[in-house]
């Protein structure tokens, strides 16, 4: 059952669209119900899915007041074993009760059903994979009865045989399967640095109307790689990159990230205010005047 | 070689992330991977191999927090790495790993200095199960009076509601996890435990029971009556005093751990 007198997606065209993750750090703060000048949280689907304790608490107290995405870690979705179908009814328990307004997920597999290594682990990008996804992601928004996103994720080596270039994989992914992006554009970076390819081939090459959603965070550098740790600030680069994709995706939500070495909830804050600012350069609009069409219209 | 299926890719990936430290990954993957940045091939599958160990070495940290302290870092993360790469994760959800942490701690060779290791894990595991479990409303006061006029009813408690025993006083053990020590936890540990856990307003309650108290509740969560259950434990127990199972029967009322109470024709199978 949706949460009674819970923001609704609608709720976006008065709030700001600027959103952060919700870590349990954060819990007695927001406990507390304090003002913040974030519009939205992303929660992880598997912190809440095979819980009834107080993280679950949590989140239905949070939800009382702003619209939640599930942002899961696990489906494994270019699994060539399948989704698993007890993964997926849990998931739409935890949907039924949250009533969120994106569920999203991320493109890559997990490890094996029998020797899951948990991770976010690169797939190789052909035309096996792709058909082996489309089923995935049909057999997924059926059980689920809505639209997913798929996140492109940041990877340290490329796997053999590709014969799509990532960019042109995703896109002949969302075109076909009817899933939609969530754009990670620290994993573009950290991608473009890692595997040598210039960063704008791929940003442009995503249509706007694919995007569903855009995530942001800090990486670390490792000296001989870039390592995706969502533990420091988002750099630069990133930002210049987020600038881009903003000046023509201005309806889709974004959200900052971060994990590792969490800091208090105020700095956060400052980070998402900093995107905020940056799509205000571009459309001019005050904060509560965005209105997300792009989620009105996905039905997720 | 020919083209790696997304299966084969898979399965060779997992070996690789699965091998040891002194195993080379399997060739037939090594020799179609292009390394990022300016690794090498091998360091690139490296950073999935330690990624996968830290992290599910981190999620055990997370459960065994006081098996962690007590072993020390470098003792606990030699264990979980074995642990880790002996036993894979069939869980889709991290935070379901581990369960055998416990029996494989018992396997070991033993620990001289720290005999109550798997004990201590075990209540941990435990801990973890009850603190992701629903909570209960309690039987009302009303209702808790037909104990004293019915025999033959049937206790349902709560789903958090558990009892664990160990030779080893594993809660005073946990109380007191993060405190400093030189190798011997400042408690004294060795002695036997029984304990009723239960959780309520999101915190998580541990009693502890002596042994009469111990079985009669046991028998009581087995769903044996109350006449049953003191007729049972008055056999083991000749000596059992009206006193005791007042004072049990105070435990029951104030934590308020039966959720409803049923009569013997409603237990399952009945007619
Ligand atoms: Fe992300």
């Amino acid at each position: 059952m949706p949460i009674r007198n819970s923001p609704k997606q609608t709720d976006f065209i008065s709030r700001p669209q600027i959103g952060v993750g919700l870590r349990k750090t954060h819990y007695p703060y927001l406990e507390t119900k304090p003002q913040t000048s974030v519009g939205w949280f992303e929660a992880v689907s598997e912190n809440y899915m095979d819980s009834e304790g107080r993280p679950l608490h949590m989140l239905q107290l949070i939800r009382e007041d702003y619209p939640i995405a599930l942002h899961g870690v696990s489906l494994s979705i270019a699994s060539a074993e399948g989704v698993r179908p007890e993964y997926l009814k849990q998931l739409k328990q935890l949907k039924d009760r949250i009533d969120p307004f994106i569920i999203s997920d991320h493109l890559c597999w997990t490890g094996l059903q029998n020797a899951n290594l948990h991770d976010l682990l690169p797939i190789p990008f052909t035309d096996e994979s792709l058909r082996c996804i489309i089923k995935h992601v049909d057999q997924v928004q059926n059980a689920l009865g809505c639209h997913i996103l798929l996140e492109n994720v940041s990877t340290y080596l490329q796997p053999p045989d590709s014969t799509y270039t990532e960019w042109e994989f995703l896109k002949a992914l969302a075109e076909q399967s009817g899933c939609r992006l969530l754009f990670d554009v620290n994993n573009l970076y950290v991608n473009a640095k890692n595997h040598h390819f210039d960063p704008i081939l791929f940003l442009d090459a995503i249509p706007t109307e694919l995007i569903g959603q855009i995530h942001l965070a800090g990486y670390t550098d490792m000296g001989t790689y870039l390592f995706d740790t969502h533990s420091k600030p988002v750099y630069p680069e990133v930002w210049e990159l987020f600038s881009r994709l903003i000046a023509r995706a201005p309806d889709v939500p974004v959200l900052v990230e971060w994990d590792d070495d969490i800091p208090e909830f105020p700095i956060l804050e400052a980070e998402a205010q900093k995107a905020r600012q940056i799509w205000n350069d571009h459309h001019g609009r005050t904060d509560t005047e965005s209105i997300s069409t792009a989620l009105l219209s996905s039905g997720a | 070689m020919g083209v790696l299926t997304l299966s084969q890719y898979q399965q060779l990936f997992s070996q690789a992330a699965h091998r040891g430290d002194h195993e080379s990954p399997p060739v037939r993957l090594t020799s179609g991977i292009t390394p990022g940045g300016t690794l090498s091939i091998p360091d690139s599958l490296e950073v999935y191999r330690r990624g996968f160990i830290v992290r599910l070495t981190e999620s055990l940290g997370e459960i065994y927090e006081s098996v962690w302290w007590v072993a020390g870092d470098e003792e606990f993360f030699r264990l979980a790495k074995t642990f880790i790469l002996s036993q894979p994760s069939e869980a889709y959800n991290l935070s379901s790993y581990g369960q055998e942490f416990p029996d494989f701690l018992q396997a070991m060779p033993p620990f001289p200095d720290l005999p109550f290791l798997p004990s201590l894990a075990r209540f941990e595991w435990l801990f973890k199960n009850i603190f992701h479990l629903s909570q209960h409303e309690s039987v009302s006061p009303e209702e808790i009076q037909r104990i004293t006029q019915e025999g033959n009813l049937q206790f349902i408690f709560g789903p958090s509601v558990s009892l664990f025993s160990a030779p080893f006083a594993v809660y005073d053990l946990w109380k007191v996890r993060g405190t400093c020590h030189d190798g011997q936890p400042p408690v004294e540990w060795d002695h036997e435990q029984r304990l009723l856990l239960y959780k309520k307003r999101d915190q998580i309650f541990v009693n502890e029971l002596d042994d009469v108290e111990y079985m009669i509740l046991e028998n009581l969560l087995g769903g044996s009556t109350l006449e049953e259950s003191l007729t049972d434990t008055a056999r083991q127990y000749p000596n059992l005093e009206q006193e005791q199972i007042s004072k049990l029967f105070q435990i029951i009322f104030h934590t308020g751990i039966i959720h409803r109470l049923s009569t013997i024709s409603e237990k399952p199978g009945a007619p």
